[in-house]
C-alpha cells in the first residue's frame, strides 16, 4: 500500500514530467524561430551594404569609373537601397509572430501550461498587434507586403486572446483551424521573398566581386611584390568562400524545415494532449533548431569574411 | 502576377562570369563575357522585385528564352563558334529585360 509521502512523490513526479513535455517544444521551436528570425533579419539588412560594397570594389579595381550618389536619375548602388529599412522589419517580425503562435499552440496543448506563460504569451502577441498596418502602409513601395497582411491579422487576432482554461478546447481548435493556414501563407511568403529576390541578387553578386578580384590580380601580377600578391590572393580566397556560403546558405531549407516544425505543432496540437510523448514532435523540431543554428552560423561566417576583407 | 525567372537569369549571369574567369578563352573573349555578365546582373537588380500580369507574353518569351541560353550554353563551352552565338544571345537578353521593366505593374 502507498503511503502518503510516496503519492506526494509520484504526483510531483508526474507534474515534472508533464511539465518537460510542455517546455521542451516550446523551448526547442523558441530556439528555432529566433534563430531563423537573426539570420534572416541580418540576410535582408546586408543586402544594402553588399549591394555599396560590390559597387566601391569595381571603382578600386578600375580607376576609369568614377563614383557617384545618382545615375541617369536614379541613386546608385552607394546610396541605394534595394530593399528598405521598414519592408525588412516587418518581415522579421512576420517570422517573430510565427514563434508566438507556435508557443501559444504548445501551451494550449500541453496539460501543464503555468497561468504565467499563458498571460506572458498574450501579452507578447499585443506587442504585434501593429504588423498588420504596418504591412499595409508598405503596400505603393513594396507590393509583396499586401499578401502578408490577411494571414498576419488572423495570426495576431489568435495570439491576443486569453488562454482561459474553460475555453482551452475551443481555444485549441481554432488555433488550428485558423492559424494552420495563416501560418503556412507567411511561411511561404517569406520562402518566396528570399528565393526569389534576396537568393539570386546575393549569389551573383559574390560571383562578380570574386571573379572582378581575379581579373585585377592576373592584369596586375607581374607588377606584384611577393607580399602584394599573397594579400591579394588571400582577399580571392575570402572572395571565393563569401560565394561559397551564398550558394550553400538555402532559405528554402530552413523554410522548409520551419514549415515541417509547425505542421508537428499543429499534428501534436490536434491531438488534444492525447500524444504528450509527440516523438514526432521533438524530431521535427530538432531539425528545425539545428537547420536554423546552421543559418546562423553560416551568417557569422559571412560577417566574419566581410570583417576580414575590409 | 508572375515575375522573371530569377533562377535561370542568376544561372545565365554565373555562367556569364564563370567564363570571364576561364583561361581557356581570349582577354578579349573573357572581357565581353565580363562586361555582358555585369550587365545582366545590373537588369536583374532593376527586374528582380518586377511583377507583370499573369500570361504577360513578353515575359513568358524572356524566360523561355533564358532557358534555352543557360541549356545551349551548358553545350557550347567547348564550341567556340557555338559560345560567340550565346554571347550575342546573352547581351539582347539586356535589352529585352531592360524593355520588360516598362509592362511591370508592381515591384517587390
Amino acid at each position: 500500500m502507498l503511503n502518503k509521502t510516496t503519492i506526494v512523490a509520484i504526483a510531483i513526479g508526474t507534474t515534472a514530467c508533464a511539465t518537460a513535455g510542455f517546455k521542451r517544444p516550446v523551448a526547442d521551436f523558441e530556439a528555432g524561430i529566433s534563430k531563423t528570425a537573426e539570420a534572416v533579419s541580418v540576410y535582408y539588412a546586408e543586402l544594402n551594404s553588399f549591394e555599396r560594397e560590390l559597387y566601391l570594389q569595381e571603382r578600386a579595381l578600375n580607376p576609369t569609373l568614377t563614383v557617384a550618389t545618382q545615375s541617369g536619375g536614379k541613386p546608385t548602388a552607394l546610396a541605394g537601397q534595394t530593399f528598405s529599412a521598414d519592408s525588412i522589419k516587418v518581415r522579421t517580425d512576420a517570422i517573430k509572430l510565427l514563434g508566438v503562435h507556435g508557443k501559444r499552440l504548445a501551451a494550449l496543448a500541453g496539460s501543464d501550461a503555468p497561468s504565467d506563460v499563458a498571460a506572458g504569451i498574450k501579452a507578447l502577441g499585443e506587442s504585434f498587434s501593429g504588423l498588420a498596418t504596418s504591412f499595409s502602409s508598405l503596400t505603393e513601395t513594396d507590393a509583396s507586403a499586401t499578401k502578408y497582411v490577411s494571414p498576419v491579422t488572423s495570426l495576431v487576432g489568435l495570439v491576443t486572446q486569453s488562454i482561459l482554461e474553460a475555453r482551452r478546447d475551443k481555444l485549441l481548435t481554432e488555433a488550428v483551424t485558423n492559424g494552420a493556414p495563416a501560418t503556412r501563407t507567411i511561411i511561404s511568403l517569406l520562402e518566396k521573398d528570399l528565393d526569389e529576390i534576396v537568393g539570386p541578387q546575393r549569389l551573383t553578386g559574390t560571383k562578380q566581386a570574386l571573379v572582378e578580384l581575379i581579373r585585377d590580380y592576373n592584369r596586375r601580377k607581374s607588377e606584384m611584390s611577393v607580399d602584394d600578391r599573397r594579400a591579394a590572393l588571400d582577399e580571392i580566397r575570402k572572395a571565393q568562400e563569401r560565394y561559397e556560403v551564398a550558394v550553400v546558405f538555402s532559405p528554402s531549407e530552413l523554410f522548409r524545415a520551419l514549415s515541417d516544425a509547425h505542421e508537428a505543432l499543429v499534428t501534436y496540437a490536434s491531438s488534444h494532449r492525447r500524444n504528450p510523448d509527440a516523438a514526432e514532435l521533438a524530431a521535427k523540431l530538432d531539425v528545425f533548431r539545428e537547420r536554423a543554428e546552421a543559418a546562423a552560423k553560416e551568417i557569422a561566417r559571412l560577417r566574419e569574411l566581410k570583417r576580414g576583407a575590409a | 502576377m508572375i515575375r522573371i525567372d530569377s533562377a535561370s537569369l542568376s544561372k545565365l549571369i554565373v555562367t556569364c562570369f564563370d567564363l570571364a574567369g576561364d583561361d581557356a578563352l581570349s582577354q578579349a573573349q573573357r572581357d565581353a563575357w565580363m562586361t555582358t555578365g555585369k550587365r545582366l546582373r545590373g537588369a536583374l537588380l532593376n527586374i528582380l522585385t518586377a511583377q507583370f500580369e499573369n500570361g504577360t507574353a513578353k515575359v513568358n518569351e524572356a524566360n523561355e528564352e533564358l532557358k534555352r541560353i543557360n541549356k545551349s550554353l551548358k553545350t557550347a563551352v567547348d564550341d567556340l563558334e557555338k559560345l560567340k552565338d550565346e554571347l550575342a544571345a546573352a547581351k539582347a537578353m539586356v535589352g529585352t529585360l531592360d524593355s520588360l521593366l516598362k509592362l511591370a505593374i508592381a515591384f517587390v
